[in-house]
């Protein structure tokens, strides 16, 4: 399954790939972009590439292009490759099997100390295994909790000869800036309304629905499909109410907040649009077109003339802390009220 | 793949795998033996925790090749249970493993040898013939000084550093240093030294010992270095064992040239004095203080908690006094994997390390040194 299998995002993969074709990866990427757009696929491909066997293999340099079809490949599509190495948050992983909490605690949802200790002292200590370059992807990377990331700078910074770190994030710039510096950045771009919208229908979806998914999606196919038809539109009724939430009304706020607030997920899958809708209320203010919530289009627009860009990217930084606070078990209606009150009495 | 073999000896060839495949895997593949029925009616045996391989070549009855990896600890289960001499392994679809003896019948659930980590190819490689009683004799005597701190990982192995006609041991902690030289027959074609983990040198050890009790002609232990890997040979048995990454400090510069004040004593009293006095050193540090005088080394301990403890012992010395503390543990380590009747310990001032030698042709080649404690 070659780099073609992800579309849209031609610059990415292009850097990738002359990476590839000069022999010379470097030694940490930092693959960011929104959820959902092929940066996991891509750590994989990347993976595939350096180590595959298949006909693309050249004698100066790495193949730039993964067949899929050879043994080094498929390991590491099924995840047996012994040179290949997937960090994810400890819960995952201990549920996958691949990791037992010290201590017998109860596993965390971030990537602990402990795994990147693991991975440094056991994993990268010994030379490779079979393969011709080592891997170890970090996904999602700002999963790591502070200590994590620091126990990483040494390995980031200098890993073992023939290693390759890839951090694939969603919120890159959640990550220490000491993380951030070492790492060479890869961009990723929000997939194109079309392509989602041509994958939705695609995979059985009805034009109607599919359409609305795609609108939604914030440019995120995983996000498009995971979204049903009832939850979209719930979603975008929510979505509309707090973008429509004035600084005049408080009482609408918290009755705003406490619907809103029952169900964590949909808290969460509201913190998220509206991440994309506050990105949509900069792009507005600096007079660019193509929304990623076309539908609100005209809310959006009145937002943007209404508050300055400063403001709108502070009210998002609220929004960004909604979020990490969902994450770590905060209650959801008294998270979803204290955006709220950040955004209309903050300074 | 389908294969007739004796029961006991599959199990014999199994028990061998149990201690390398990993219990808590973090990938399943891990916890199984590959099975490779092969040309010339042999059944080849796999395990690996990735650090280390263990592959066994046994005879058997091949009816048809091919191979497959199912889990080890089962295999061992049933295979050890079973009721008759001979025992059918035949590979059936979706990657089930049918196990046959007599009456009873079994499937196990197995998966595809491609999935079994490819272990590196040596029929390349230079093999060099070896003398399992010297390279027993040497890690050992420099084993116990590797460092267990996990985090200075490039310690926690003994470097193999061959160098024309000699192979170098060195194995340090930060604390002490072992160096073993021995001669060696043959040239490995490293461009420099390796380093060779703990745990695989424990499993080296236990074929050497095997192949040392044998007595097996000198030729057929055989050592070979891959770019990432050591290979052992013996007949029916070859282990791999991943090298640690890093560099190995620049140990010469550990090593003091020869000391001023040279100590020559009797190796047993020696051992058992520090014994002796070290029953009431502190648990902690296990130190010892040295006096030394001309003719004699008192060996003295003290514990605020416990008492004190002290012991004269004869040496042959006739240079200024000294005083320096050691920690007990390091020089017993030494004394104790020491060969001659008399040790030589070489001092310059009560804080650089001392040396300790052998004195004598069965410790030719071997010093250690150990670093002082201020006290």
């Amino acid at each position: 399954m070659p780099f073609s299998e992800l579309q849209a995002q031609d610059r990415a993969v292009g850097a990738l790939q002359a990476a590839l074709r000069r022999g010379r990866l470097h030694h940490a990427y930092l693959l960011g972009g929104p959820e959902g757009v092929g940066k996991g696929t891509a750590a994989r491909l990347l993976a595939q590439a350096a180590n595959c066997e298949g006909p693309g293999a050249r004698v100066d340099g790495l193949p730039e292009d993964a067949c899929g079809e050879c043994a080094p490949c498929r390991k590491i599509a099924r995840g047996t490759h012994p040179d290949v190495f997937l960090l994810q948050e400890e819960r995952v992983m201990a549920k996958a099997g691949r990791w037992e909490p010290k201590g017998g605690r109860t596993p965390s949802r971030e990537i602990v100390v402990d795994q990147v200790r693991d991975l440094v002292d056991h994993r990268l200590s010994m030379r490779r295994f079979e393969g011709r370059r080592r891997v170890v992807v970090i996904d999602p990377a700002d999963a790591m909790n502070v200590q994590a990331q620091n126990a990483l700078l040494k390995t980031l910074e200098e890993p073992p000869e023939g290693t390759t770190l890839v951090l694939v994030s969603s919120s890159p710039d959640a990550l220490l800036p000491t993380i951030k510096s070492r790492c060479l950045r890869v961009a990723f771009a929000p997939l194109p309304e079309p392509i989602i919208l041509a994958h939705l229908v695609a995979a059985g979806q009805p034009p109607e629905a599919a359409r609305l998914a795609a609108a939604l999606s914030g440019g995120s196919l995983s996000r498009a499909l995971g979204l049903d038809a009832e939850a979209l539109s719930e979603r975008r009724a929510a979505l509309e109410g707090a973008a429509s939430l004035t600084a005049a009304d408080a009482g609408r706020w918290v009755a705003f907040a406490r619907e809103h607030g029952d169900d964590r997920e949909a808290a969460a899958g509201l913190g998220e649009l509206l991440l994309i809708w506050w990105r949509d209320v900069l792009v507005a203010q600096a007079g660019g077109a193509g929304l990623a919530l076309a539908e609100l289009a005209p809310l959006t627009r009145r937002t943007a003339a209404a508050i300055t860009p400063a403001e709108a990217l502070r009210r998002r930084g609220l929004t960004e802390r909604l979020l990490g606070a969902l994450r770590q078990n905060a209650a959801a209606p008294l998270a979803i009220e204290r955006m709220l009150i950040g955004w209309f009495h903050g300074r | 793949m389908e294969l007739k073999i004796g029961s006991q000896d599959l199990a014999r060839a199994l028990g061998r795998s149990q201690g390398i495949v990993e219990r808590k895997s973090t990938m399943p593949i891990l916890s199984h033996v590959l099975l490779e029925a092969k040309k010339g009616n042999e059944l080849q045996i796999s395990a690996t925790d990735l650090d280390l391989s263990v592959s066994s070549t046994h005879t058997c009855e091949v009816a048809k090749e091919g191979a497959l990896a199912v889990s080890a600890k089962h295999l061992y289960e049933i295979v050890k249970a079973l009721p008759e001499q001979t025992v059918t392994l035949k590979r059936a679809g979706n990657n089930y493993l049918e196990v046959k003896s007599g009456p009873s019948e079994f499937r196990i659930v197995g998966l595809p040898a491609e999935d079994f980590p490819a272990l590196p190819r040596f029929e390349k490689l230079t093999f060099v013939d070896i003398d399992p009683k010297s390279l027993l004799d040497q890690i050992e005597r420099t084993f116990f000084a590797a460092s267990n701190d996990e985090t200075r990982y490039n310690l926690n192995g003994v470097f193999f550093e061959p160098q024309g006609a000699v192979l170098r041991l060195v194995a340090t902690d930060g604390h002490r240093l072992t160096v073993s030289e021995r001669p060696l027959a043959g040239d490995f074609g490293l461009k420099k030294g390796v380093i060779l983990p703990k745990k695989g040198l424990s499993e080296l050890r236990k074929l050497l010992t095997e192949a040392a009790e044998v007595g097996e002609e000198k030729s057929t232990s055989q050592l070979g270095f891959a770019e990432n890997s050591a290979v052992f040979k013996r007949p029916g048995v070859i282990l791999v064992m991943r090298l640690i990454e890093g560099l190995f400090p620049d140990y010469k510069q550990v090593i003091p040239k020869q000391g001023e004040k040279i100590i020559k004593l009797g190796r047993q009293r020696f051992l058992e004095t520090l014994r002796r006095v070290s029953l009431l050193s502190s648990d902690k540090s296990h130190a010892v203080k040295l006096e030394l005088s001309a003719g004699t080394l008192r060996v003295l301990s003290q514990n605020p908690d416990l008492g004190d403890a002290r012991e004269d012992v004869p040496v042959e010395y006739a240079g200024e006094p000294l005083k320096i503390g050691f920690n007990s543990r390091y020089l017993t380590d030494v004394v104790a994997a020491l060969k001659a009747d008399d040790v030589q310990l070489e001092l310059a001032d009560d804080l650089s390390p001392g040396v300790l030698k052998g004195a004598g042709e069965p410790d030719a080649g071997y010093t250690a040194v150990v670093m002082p404690m201020r006290i």
